[in-house]
């Protein structure tokens, strides 16, 4: 008699949006090339070649590490590849091999033997650190412990066997498994062990692959290979041997999804216009030169935000003029005609600042920040940059913008500055620019007060929210425990944002939002309705927020934004943000955060 | 040299910062350490060192550089520190 089998639902942890509807692989292998090798010792004249085994195996294991980096490289973005990176350094980590070369040469064991031992020594160590994410680091240290064994034993760490297209099972999935998995077979995973911010899940996202992980082990003991199962990487939910109405609901939903994504993709192109017509110009924040690229890969106009600190921290010594001016002309070259601000650099209340040689501040935060710290204590960095913009500033449409101004005259003396380098640089027969638009962060409340004035002397605002709900609220972002009052929607911040998004509108000059709202969604229709010009934020917002922004009536977005800013609390002021946009795009909204 | 600097990161000094800074402390001739206030030291060219200090966000080390290139060197991991390793 057939079994009828009984539709299973469990609960585990959404790491990767997406559905899945397939049949079971039970990938077992897993952590079983990882296990202690026998004890035995050798003989002295061994020694050599077991030390030579050692380093040819980890030759070998940075190879196949190498390999798989490039291979992810096409399907993940680069920074999740960075994963590999510390499996890398842990190959080449002196304090391992030192230790395991003794053991070899003074205790006589063999190179396998020495390794695990010396390996578990060190993820014993670790797993005794009261961080947790610190702690689960250890599963990438015995990933690649893994497959130096593999070598050292003569095993290839192997890929996933399957035929079809599967849904992985596995008790546990390194983050080298998770990337050997060909992207057409696997239609997701599932894995026991793991949590929202191990490797494989930030893997699984960048490789988009819908995944599951943290499930209840006496569910896992129920599923069988070739079993039917519906994985949904939204809610974290899975259905075993679901029943034909439930697999028809997920089909639907699927087929829903794969073709809002497509049109997402395929809207790219699309200027980002409301349905009644208003333009706004989104564009990229990015830190690098190579990171030009993704801005047009996801349909963005333009550099909102070029953090140039990035060349000042990257370097030994500070960039010359020279260094300076290619990066600019490159990325100018790279964007055409659309424009580029470049903001000048801005090192924060940290420590860097001794690097430049800076007294140490007992409030930092509060200190010789951004612009103060280039017009105070290091002018000639301040001068450098400026002459390699003004330079540069030919070759494209380049404007330069000044971080946590707080006074109209910190921006006149730069300007003076810039009309001092160009004297200069016409004196030395140097072609450069002869403008150069000049626009002040919006980051600190006095900036925002003083929103006028300061539109009398500058192109542009950008608005940086993220200073500028720290120092409104009085709420340190980098203390964890202040979490509950940093809002972004408080009445107090979002006056501020109002007050200044008016005075440029009034003076007519360009104003943005450069800050982390301005790629959430969420705040989308606000600062839609506010009336910003644009919005910088990481390209990889670009899709969702260019569909939100099309999908919006500016007349009904602006009477949302005068409702918001009669709110009393910041609750109510996201909500009703959130309201428009879930009968704006019902799409997003359900994507980011389902009721 | 000596100088202070602070894990400002939320998740605190996990692998891949460890990574950034063992690979970036590799380039320089001089030795460099990291100090916790406890006074446990890591040599912060290996990983795996760093990894075992397990250092999390907020808390404040001692960068200790030694060597032809010191200053150089110190400024170049102060400057990862500083930027939160770019994660945030």
């Amino acid at each position: 008699m057939p079994e009828i089998k009984q539709e299973l639902i469990c609960q585990g942890i959404a790491a990767s949006s997406g559905y899945a509807i397939g049949r079971i692989c039970f990938v077992r292998h897993g952590e079983s090339f990882y296990i202690e090798p026998s004890d035995r010792t050798i003989d002295e004249s061994q020694v050599e070649v077991e030390i030579k085994h050692f380093y040819a195996s980890l030759d070998a294991a940075r190879n196949e590490i190498l390999t798989l980096q490039e291979t992810l490289r096409s399907k993940a973005d680069a920074s999740d590849v960075g994963i590999f990176d510390a499996q890398l350094l842990i190959t080449d980590d002196q304090l391992l091999t030192r230790e395991v070369e003794q053991m070899i040469s003074t205790m006589h064991k063999p190179a396998d033997y020495a390794f695990f031992k010396v390996v578990e020594k060190f993820v014993a160590a670790i797993s005794v650190m009261p961080d947790s994410y610190i702690k689960e680091r250890t599963a990438d240290i015995r990933d690649v412990a893994a497959r130096v064994l593999a070598h050292l034993q003569h095993r290839r760490a192997g890929d996933v066997q399957y035929d079809d297209q599967r849904i992985i099972l596995a008790h546990d999935l390194t983050p080298s498994d998770t990337a050997a998995l060909d992207r057409h077979r696997v239609l997701g995973f599932v894995v026991e062990t793991g949590s929202a911010s191990s490797h494989t899940a930030i893997l699984a996202r960048s490789m988009q692959l819908p995944a599951v992980l943290g499930i209840p082990a006496d569910f896992m003991e129920k599923a069988r290979d070739n079993d039917m199962l519906i994985l949904d990487g939204y809610t974290g939910k899975l259905i075993l041997h679901p029943t034909p109405e439930t697999e028809a609901e997920y089909r639907r939903k699927m087929e829903e999804t794969l073709v809002f994504f497509h049109k997402l993709d395929s809207e790219k192109r699309l200027s980002a216009e409301t349905r009644d017509g208003f333009v706004l110009q989104l564009s990229g924040n990015i830190e690098k030169l190579e990171d030009v690229d993704t801005i047009h890969e996801f349909g963005g106009i333009g550099v909102g935000l070029f953090r140039s600190e990035y060349m000042f921290l990257n370097a030994s010594g500070l960039p010359s003029e020279e260094e300076q001016f290619n990066t600019y002309v490159d990325m100018l070259c790279k964007m055409g005609r659309e424009p580029v601000v470049v903001r000048t650099l801005d090192i924060g209340g940290d420590k860097l600042d001794q690097a430049l040689q800076r007294y140490a501040e007992p409030n930092p935060f509060l200190g010789l920040r951004g612009i103060r710290f280039c017009l105070r204590e290091r002018r000639d960095v301040l001068r450098t940059q400026l002459r390699a913009l003004l330079r540069a500033g030919r070759f494209g449409n380049l404007k330069v913008m000044l971080p946590m101004v707080t006074c109209v005259e910190e921006v006149l003396e730069v300007r003076r500055l810039i009309a001092e380098l160009q004297d200069e640089l016409y004196d030395q027969r140097i072609e450069h620019a002869l403008h150069l638009p000049v626009g002040a962060m919006i980051e600190t409340p006095a900036a925002a007060l003083l929103a006028g004035p300061l539109a009398k002397v500058v192109d542009f605002f950008s608005i940086g929210t993220n200073d500028l709900v720290q120092y409104t609220l009085a709420v340190d972002r980098t203390n964890e425990r202040l979490n509950y009052l940093y809002y972004p929607t408080h009445p107090a911040v979002l006056t501020l944002i109002a007050n200044c998004i008016n005075a440029a509108r009034r003076h007519n000059i360009w104003v943005s939002v450069c800050g982390q709202i301005a790629g959430d969604p969420r705040f989308t229709p606000l600062l839609v309705g506010l009336g910003v010009h644009e919005l910088s934020m990481p390209p990889s917002s670009l899709g969702p927020v260019r569909r939100v922004v099309r999908k919006l009536q500016m007349a009904d977005a602006e009477l949302a934004a005068m409702q918001v800013l009669e709110c009393e609390t910041p609750e109510k002021a996201l909500e009703i943000s959130m309201n428009m946009l879930r009968s704006a795009a019902p799409e997003i909204a359900e994507l980011i955060a389902p009721e | 040299m000596e100088i202070e600097v602070k894990i400002l990161n939320r998740l605190g000094l996990h692998a891949r910062p460890a990574a950034l800074v063992a690979q970036c402390a590799g380039k320089f001739e001089a030795a460099v350490n990291l100090i916790t206030a406890g006074g446990s030291t890591a040599d912060a060219k290996s990983i795996l060192s760093l990894l075992m200090l397990g250092a999390p966000c907020g808390s404040v080390l001692t960068l200790q550089t030694d060597g032809c290139d010191a200053e150089e060197a110190a400024a170049a991991v102060a400057g990862l520190f500083a930027a939160k390793f770019d994660e945030e």
